[in-house]
């Protein structure tokens, strides 16, 4: 792995980092769906860096396997947000 | 492909991940600063989105350099990923909208004067 790489792999990893406190701390329920949403974006991005890096079509599969999911569940929890009852 | 046009590749793959990682970080960092949720969501939808993309044409500029047929699943990433997330942010905003949720001052509706993101 060549230098550039690595720090492009550790930039990601803060990011994730620095997502992850929004995660925790977010103070209503749609700050946490979207720092969640931007995690599985970040981990689809370092999928991705690692498939070009070592040539195994298995890490592109997960890739977009990911992708889909994180899609289909944003829109759905954000649907279930919007039309759940007052209870918090 | 000769030896020297493998190396290119490989720089300028290096550099397209570079780039994204830094785009990534950028939008990290406007999720974590920027005052109320919709101002926040502002972040991921496009810095996040130029980072994932850029990260993923790196890879399809390594997979394009190897010869085969195997780029089209890089590609279908792509568009998959340039397609959806702005989707899913439009839907999160347009819920979030829908509930009322708090927002700083200067983000009411009608008046906002100097916008605070």
């Amino acid at each position: 792995m060549s230098g550039i790489l690595i720090t492009s792999l550790l930039l990601i990893v803060f990011a994730l980092l620095l997502n992850g406190i929004r995660l925790v701390r977010g103070p209503s329920d749609f700050d946490r769906l979207l720092a969640a949403e931007t995690v599985a974006l970040g981990l689809v991005g370092l999928l991705m860096l690692r498939a070009g890096e070592v040539d195994d079509r298995f890490y592109v599969d997960a890739a977009l396997g990911l992708a889909l999911f994180s899609f289909v569940g944003t829109v759905v929890f954000a649907k279930y947000l919007e039309l759940r009852g007052d209870d918090e | 492909m000769s030896e020297t046009g493998l190396e290119l590749v490989g720089i300028v793959a290096d550099l397209l991940a570079l780039a994204g990682a830094l785009f990534f970080l950028i939008s990290a960092i406007g999720l974590l600063r920027l005052p109320d949720f919709f101002c926040r969501i502002h972040a991921p939808t496009k810095a996040a989105t130029l980072g994932v993309m850029l990260l993923g044409l790196s890879a399809l500029v390594r997979s394009l350099a190897q010869g085969e047929l195997v780029w089209l699943e890089d590609l279908v990433i792509l568009l998959f990923l340039f397609l959806t997330v702005p989707v899913s942010s439009q839907v999160l905003a347009q819920a979030a909208r829908r509930r009322g949720i708090r927002q700083v001052s200067q983000t009411t509706e009608g008046e906002s004067r100097q916008p605070p993101c």
